[in-house]
């Protein structure tokens, strides 16, 4: 069986008043296979960048492995300093996030705009 | 003289006509006293004699004094002598076969003489008596034998009613029995007791000899197996206390000692006692056929005043088969071949049938087949008791129905397993909201099953078996591991952002939040599983926690 490949587009973004924010745009499956897709996309993100902005909309299947991946690249920005919002995970997923904790971490918000505005916040 | 021959001939005519008359009312009952009485009385009546009665019955006619009838049934041949006074004649009754079985006396006044006609009429009276006699004691016997018939149609009635009308249901298992006796009651005895702790004690019996007397000896053995059983005995105990209890019941219940197999069966920690006292070694069969034969420990049961029973306790692995039974299973003939114990027990190992009930039945089979027709000479008596196996669906039932994947042990492929319990959950009329939980859930358990089960060893499959049940969808993922080490742990999401906790890991705390029920069985080493419920209508309680 052919796994759904993890897609992840990089692009920057202007959000009003904060400025100058990286959007990680994820798609297919996230799972233990996903981790160059995660982690390796994560890397190429300069530290000097302090805002991420994460995409789950084209997420159709998230593991628990994959889960874990999220969380590792949330460690690493923590480290950094970068903070993170994240929107677009369909409800199902959005309910797993909050049993394992990482909305302690993240909020999770109803779309890009409503993300966008929590940097200001 | 032409005078004197006619009145011959007529008399002879009336002789006759006496003699059609008597064989008509000798022949007019079946009832013995009365064919005796009117034989006696056409003889004393038509012969005008003074008096007449047969050897072997009390029964008289006519002026018979009691001594006279005594001395003269005694067969020690002194009568005559002693009663040389009384002119008496002697006709033998003798049966089908030529053997004479009683004799008809008669007492003729004093000065009379009996002529050729009289002789001759008496001799023809007392061979229409034998045949109305015998008749008459034939039907005095089919009464009786009636009347036993009966008696023993009531008695069988009473064993059937004492017999298990229905296998107890237990989760996991299947067991099923069947008993069929040679005569009308039987001296098999079968009994499952299950208790309030949930554990099952079956007793397997035969008890020395057949029919109606060993059929008591059975039932007094049951009411003291079930008391003892509810007072709460081990196996040992109870066999024990059997034994001794049997015995000082005296030298009858001592001839109709009890060869028994007991066992105990715990169907939450999967433990199987047996105890065998005296009876055939009972197969107990493991998933890959390996073989167990538990052999008589100790003595029948009330055979000696002393006992040394030694209880086994065995594992009772999934996919595990016990056949317990009786001699009369393999003591079935064809000619002068003995089906015997190796047949048997090959049967059984190679039996294939999916259940208890379709076990017994290929056994039986296979006996009818050996014996070709021949009649059964002994009770026959067999229980099967099996633990499903991991790899075969739950027993299908009118309300249930199963569907059964096999996985390659490879990432990705948990999402066929997923797809379809959706599609399953789907059918079922399962909320969108469910069918994700149910997904993710089965996508959990089947890579913790390929993972840490199957090491991602792709030669080894995972099973998923979806039962649809009218109120649930249960789902088995099973792998060839030893289960989980540990149990499902709630995730400290600050401990794994500070790198004290591995990030990874919440698989089974997931399958926990989503499910309605969920269980992890190790069963080294033939595998392990993951069983989970979903229910369509889950109650508050058990509703898991959402956002």
């Amino acid at each position: 069986m052919q796994e759904k490949m993890t897609q992840v587009k990089m692009e920057e973004k202007e959000c009003v008043p904060v400025g100058s924010v990286t959007v990680l745009r994820f798609a297919g499956d996230i799972t233990s296979a996903s981790k160059a897709a995660v982690l390796g996309t994560y890397q190429g993100i300069p530290d000097t960048t302090k805002r991420i902005l994460l995409d789950f909309s084209g997420v159709d299947y998230l593991n628990s492995s994959g889960i874990a991946l999220i969380i590792q690249m949330m460690i690493a920005a923590s480290k950094t300093g970068q903070r993170i919002q994240t929107f677009g995970l369909k409800p199902h997923f959005q309910k797993v996030f909050t049993m394992v904790g990482i909305t302690k971490y993240t909020t999770l918000h109803p779309d890009e705009n409503a993300a966008c505005a929590a940097f200001s916040a | 003289m032409e005078t004197s021959e006619a009145l011959l001939a007529q008399q002879q005519v009336v002789r006759l006509q006496a003699l059609l008359e008597a064989s008509r009312q000798l022949h007019s009952t079946i009832e013995l006293d009365e064919v005796l009485r009117i034989a006696l009385e056409i003889v004393v009546r038509e012969l005008e004699l003074d008096g007449a009665f047969f050897t072997s019955f009390p029964q008289s006619y006519g002026e018979v004094p009691l001594a006279v009838q005594k001395a003269l049934s005694d067969t020690s041949g002194m009568a005559s002598t002693l009663l040389s006074d009384k002119a008496s004649l002697r006709f033998p009754l003798c049966d089908k076969s030529g053997d004479r079985f009683t004799e008809l006396v008669v007492l003729l006044p004093v000065g009379r003489s009996l002529d050729l006609d009289e002789t001759d009429f008496l001799e023809s009276l007392a061979v229409q008596a034998s045949v109305a006699i015998e008749n008459a004691r034939f039907h005095q016997r089919a009464l009786q034998w009636q009347r036993v018939e009966s008696d023993l149609a009531a008695a069988r009635r009473v064993q059937l009613s004492l017999v298990l009308q229905n296998m107890p249901e237990i989760p996991e298992y299947g067991i099923a029995a069947r008993s069929v006796a040679c005569y009308e009651v039987g001296g098999d005895y079968l009994d499952i007791v299950t208790m309030p702790s949930r554990e099952t004690v079956i007793v397997v019996g035969d008890v020395a000899g057949k029919g109606l007397a060993s059929a008591l000896v059975g039932a007094s053995f049951r009411s003291a197996f079930r008391a003892m059983v509810h007072s709460g005995l081990n196996l040992l105990d109870i066999a024990t206390n059997m034994n001794l209890l049997h015995y000082s019941e005296g030298d009858e219940p001592q001839r109709r000692y009890v060869t028994a197999i007991l066992l105990r069966l715990n169907p939450t920690e999967h433990s199987l006692e047996i105890l065998n006292a005296g009876h055939n070694p009972a197969f107990l069969v493991d998933s890959g056929g390996g073989l167990k034969k538990i052999k008589a420990s100790g003595t029948p049961i009330g055979l000696l005043p002393f006992s040394s029973y030694v209880p086994q306790k065995y594992q009772f692995e999934p996919g595990m088969r016990v056949l317990v039974y009786t001699d009369g299973m393999t003591e079935v003939f064809h000619g002068e071949d003995e089906f015997g114990e190796a047949r048997l027990l090959e049967t059984f190992l190679s039996c294939e049938e999916p259940t208890p009930e379709g076990t017994l039945s290929s056994l039986w089979h296979t006996l009818e087949a050996f014996s070709d027709g021949q009649d059964q000479s002994d009770d026959m008596t067999a229980l099967v008791l099996f633990r499903e196996p991991l790899w075969r669906p739950p027993l299908m039932d009118d309300n249930r129905s199963s569907i059964e994947l096999q996985l390659p042990s490879r990432l990705g492929f948990e999402k066929v397993a997923m797809n379809t319990a959706a599609s399953v959950a789907r059918l079922m009329g399962f909320g969108d909201e469910r069918i994700e939980d149910l997904k993710t859930a089965i996508a959990e358990a089947c890579i913790n099953a390929m993972e840490h089960g199957n090491k991602l060893d792709e030669a080894l499959s995972v099973g998923v078996v979806l039962s649809m049940r009218p109120d649930a969808l249960e789902v088995k993922v099973v792998d060839n591991g030893s289960g989980p080490a540990g149990q499902a742990t709630t995730p400290d999401i600050d401990k794994k952002m500070h790198e004290e906790e591995e990030a990874r890991g919440m698989g089974m705390f997931l399958i926990q939040s989503l499910v309605d029920e969920v269980e992890w069985v190790s069963s080294p080493p033939t595998g392990s599983y993951a069983r989970m419920v979903i229910r369509l209508n889950p109650t508050h309680e058990e509703r898991p926690k959402s956002s």
